[in-house]
C-alpha cells in the first residue's frame, strides 16, 4: 500500500514536468498545426536560465527567471527559424525543430559543459511525509506550478479575447486574418507561452534531482507523448496524461526494469495509438488549421 | 458624396497566372455597389485584395479618402472596411457568440461589442437562440447571418460580400438582401455585394460592374445593368427567366454549388 503510494506520489511530481512540456506541445500546435519538437531543448534552456539566476536571485524568482528564458528562447526560434520558413508547410517546420533543439543543445553545452546543475529549493527542510510515503518539498512546488500554470492557460483560452483569437487561428487561420487577428502576433505569444510554462516547471525541479544540457530530448520526446494523449488539443487532458505516462515508467521501472522502463513506455504508446488514435479525447480533431 | 471606396487599376496574378487586369471601381458612402460576373472572373480575388487577405502589389486603393499602401489586413479593418468571406468561413468549432466577439478583435478597447452584439440579435433573432451553440452546427443560412453579424462588430463603414447568396434558399437570400439594405439605411453603410446571383444583387444594388475574365466589362446603374446587351449575353444570357425585371431581388433558381443548401 505504502509502495503505491510512493509510486503515485512521485509519478505526480515527474508527471507534472512531462504534463507541462506537453502542453508547450499543444499551445504552439493550436495555433500553427505544428509539432515542436524542440519544446524539450527549451525547457532545459529556461532551467538553465534558472540556475544562472540563483546565484543571485532566491529560488522563486531564479524560476521566474526560468520562464522568462523558456519564453525568450522558444519567441527567438520561431521569428529566426520558423517564421522564415512558413510558406513551406508544416513538415518543413517541424523537420526544423528538430534541428534547433540539437543547436540549443550544443550552445548550452558550449556554455555549461556536461555537468550536472543544481540550486537551492524554495522551501528548506526535510521531505514531506504523506501516509507513510514521502516527497520532497520542491515535489510539491513543481505540482503546484504546474496546476497553476494549467489553470492560467485554461482561463487565457476561455475567457480573454486573445486567448479566443488564440484559438480561433487554429480553427481558421483565414477567417482569423479577415477579423483582423495578426496572425505573426499570435504564433508570438503561443510560443512564448509554451516557453514559460515549460521552462518554468523544469526549473522548479532542479532543485529535487539536478539538470544537464542533454536531459532536452528525453523530456521532450515524454511531453510529444503526454500530447498525443491529450489529442494534441486539450491541456487538461496532456497533464493528466504527463501524470499516466511517469506511472507507467514508476511501474515499469520497478516491477520489470529501470533499462528497459522507457522501451515498455513506448510499446505501450504504439498499442494505445493502434487501439484510440484520440489519445484520451473522446474524437480525434481531424486536420486542424 | 464622399468616396468611401476607390480602386484603381489593381493587377493580381496567383504565381504566373494573373487574373485581375487593371480591375478600377468604387463606391461613394452610404451606396450599395455589386459586381457580377460568371464564375472564376476574379471577383473573390479582387474583394481579398481590397480586404488584404492577398498581397496589393499592383494598383491603388483608397478607404475613406485614405490610401491602404502601408496598411496590414488588421489596419484595413480599423480602417472601418470588413470582409463577409465566400463560404461564410465561420470558426466552425466556437460558439456563435465567440464568433460574434471576434468580430470586434481589432476595436476591442471600445466598450461597444455588448451593445453591437444585442443589435446583430435584433436583426438576426435565430443567432440570439443558438448563441452558445456552435458555430459549425447551424444551417447555411443561420452561418451566413453569422459572417454578417461577425462583420458588424468591427464597425465597419464599408462591407465587402462574397457571395452571400451562394446555397441558401430563395427566401433566405431575399432576408440577406433585406438586412442589407436595412444596414444601409440606418448606418449610412457602403456595401460592395458580389454576386453570382444577378437578379438577386441588381434588385438590391444602385449600381453594378460586370466582371469577366479579370477585367472589367462595362458598369452602370442596375437598370442599366439589367437591360445591357453585354450583361445578357456575358452573363444572364443562359438564364431562363425572360423577363429579370418581374422579379427582382429574387433568384429563379440556385447556383451550383458544393456548399450544403439551407435546410427548410
Ligand atoms: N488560390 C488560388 N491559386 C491559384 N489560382 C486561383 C486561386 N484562387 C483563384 N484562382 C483562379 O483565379 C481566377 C479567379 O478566381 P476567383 O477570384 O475565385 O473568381 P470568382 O470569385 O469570380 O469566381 C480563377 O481562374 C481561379 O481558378
Ligand atoms: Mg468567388
Amino acid at each position: 500500500m505504502e509502495v503505491a503510494l510512493q509510486l503515485v506520489l512521485s509519478a505526480l511530481a515527474v508527471g507534472a514536468i512531462y504534463g507541462s512540456m506537453g502542453i508547450g506541445y499543444v499551445v504552439i500546435h493550436r495555433m500553427t498545426g505544428m509539432v515542436n519538437f524542440a519544446q524539450g531543448d527549451i525547457a532545459v534552456a529556461g532551467a538553465f536560465g534558472a540556475v544562472v539566476a540563483s546565484a543571485v536571485l532566491p529560488p522563486l524568482a531564479a524560476i521566474g527567471v526560468g520562464a522568462l528564458t523558456g519564453a525568450v528562447a522558444s519567441v527567438l526560434m520561431y521569428h529566426l527559424a520558423i517564421f522564415p520558413l512558413r510558406k513551406q508547410g508544416l513538415l518543413v517546420q517541424t523537420i526544423v525543430t528538430l534541428g534547433v533543439g540539437i543547436v540549443i543543445r550544443s550552445i548550452l553545452q558550449l556554455i555549461f559543459g556536461t555537468g550536472p546543475r543544481q540550486f537551492d529549493p524554495i522551501t528548506a527542510g526535510g521531505p514531506v511525509n504523506v501516509f507513510g510515503a514521502s516527497l520532497p518539498q520542491q515535489a510539491f512546488w513543481v505540482i503546484g506550478i504546474a496546476l497553476i500554470a494549467y489553470v492560467a492557460l485554461a482561463l487565457f483560452f476561455e475567457r480573454t479575447l486573445t486567448g479566443k483569437a488564440l484559438s480561433a487561428c487554429a480553427v481558421n487561420s483565414y477567417a482569423a486574418g479577415v477579423v483582423g487577428i495578426n496572425l505573426t502576433f499570435m504564433a508570438t505569444v503561443a510560443f512564448a507561452l509554451s516557453g514559460a510554462v515549460a521552462g518554468a516547471v523544469l526549473a522548479t525541479q532542479v532543485p529535487t534531482s539536478f539538470i544537464t544540457v542533454g536531459a532536452g530530448f528525453a523530456l521532450g520526446l515524454k511531453g510529444f507523448i503526454a500530447a498525443i494523449l491529450g489529442g494534441f488539443d486539450k491541456i487538461g487532458l496532456t497533464l493528466a496524461g504527463g501524470f499516466l505516462i511517469a506511472l507507467v515508467e514508476n511501474v515499469a521501472s520497478r516491477s520489470i526494469s529501470t533499462a528497459h522502463s522507457e522501451t515498455i513506455l513506448f510499446v505501450l504508446l504504439i498499442a494505445l495509438l493502434i487501439l484510440r488514435p484520440q489519445g484520451l479525447t473522446r474524437k480525434l480533431v481531424v486536420e486542424r488549421v | 458624396m464622399t468616396k468611401m471606396l476607390e480602386v484603381s487599376k489593381v493587377n493580381y496574378s496567383y504565381g504566373r497566372a494573373q487574373v485581375l487586369y487593371d480591375v478600377s471601381f468604387e463606391a461613394a458612402e452610404g451606396e450599395i455597389v455589386t459586381i457580377i460576373g460568371p464564375n472564376g472572373a476574379g471577383k473573390s480575388t479582387l474583394l481579398n485584395v481590397v480586404a488584404r487577405s492577398h498581397k496589393l502589389r499592383r494598383g491603388n486603393i483608397r478607404i475613406a479618402e485614405r490610401g491602404t499602401e502601408k496598411l496590414s489586413q488588421a489596419g484595413i479593418v480599423k480602417l472601418g472596411c470588413v470582409l463577409v468571406p465566400e463560404g461564410r468561413q465561420v470558426f466552425s468549432s466556437l460558439t456563435v457568440h465567440d464568433n460574434l466577439v471576434l468580430g470586434g478583435y481589432v476595436s476591442r478597447r471600445s466598450g461597444t461589442a455588448k451593445a453591437t452584439i444585442e443589435r446583430v440579435f435584433d436583426i438576426f433573432p435565430r443567432l440570439a437562440e443558438r448563441s452558445n451553440q456552435l458555430a459549425g452546427t447551424l444551417s447555411g443560412g443561420e452561418q451566413q447571418m453569422l459572417a454578417i453579424g461577425r462583420a458588424m462588430l468591427s464597425r465597419p463603414k464599408v462591407m465587402l460580400l462574397d457571395e452571400p447568396s451562394l446555397g441558401l434558399a430563395p427566401q433566405m437570400t431575399a432576408r440577406i438582401m433585406e438586412v442589407l439594405g436595412e444596414l444601409r439605411r440606418e448606418s449610412g453603410l457602403t456595401i460592395v455585394l458580389v454576386e453570382q446571383n444577378a437578379h438577386a444583387a441588381l434588385g438590391l444594388a444602385d449600381r453594378g460592374y460586370l466582371m469577366s475574365g479579370g477585367r472589367v466589362l462595362t458598369s452602370g446603374t442596375s437598370a442599366e445593368l439589367k437591360a445591357d446587351k453585354m450583361v445578357q449575353q456575358v452573363y444572364l444570357g443562359a438564364s431562363a427567366d425572360p423577363a429579370p425585371d418581374a422579379n427582382p431581388g429574387l433568384a429563379p433558381e440556385q447556383p451550383s454549388t458544393a456548399l450544403p443548401s439551407e435546410a427548410k
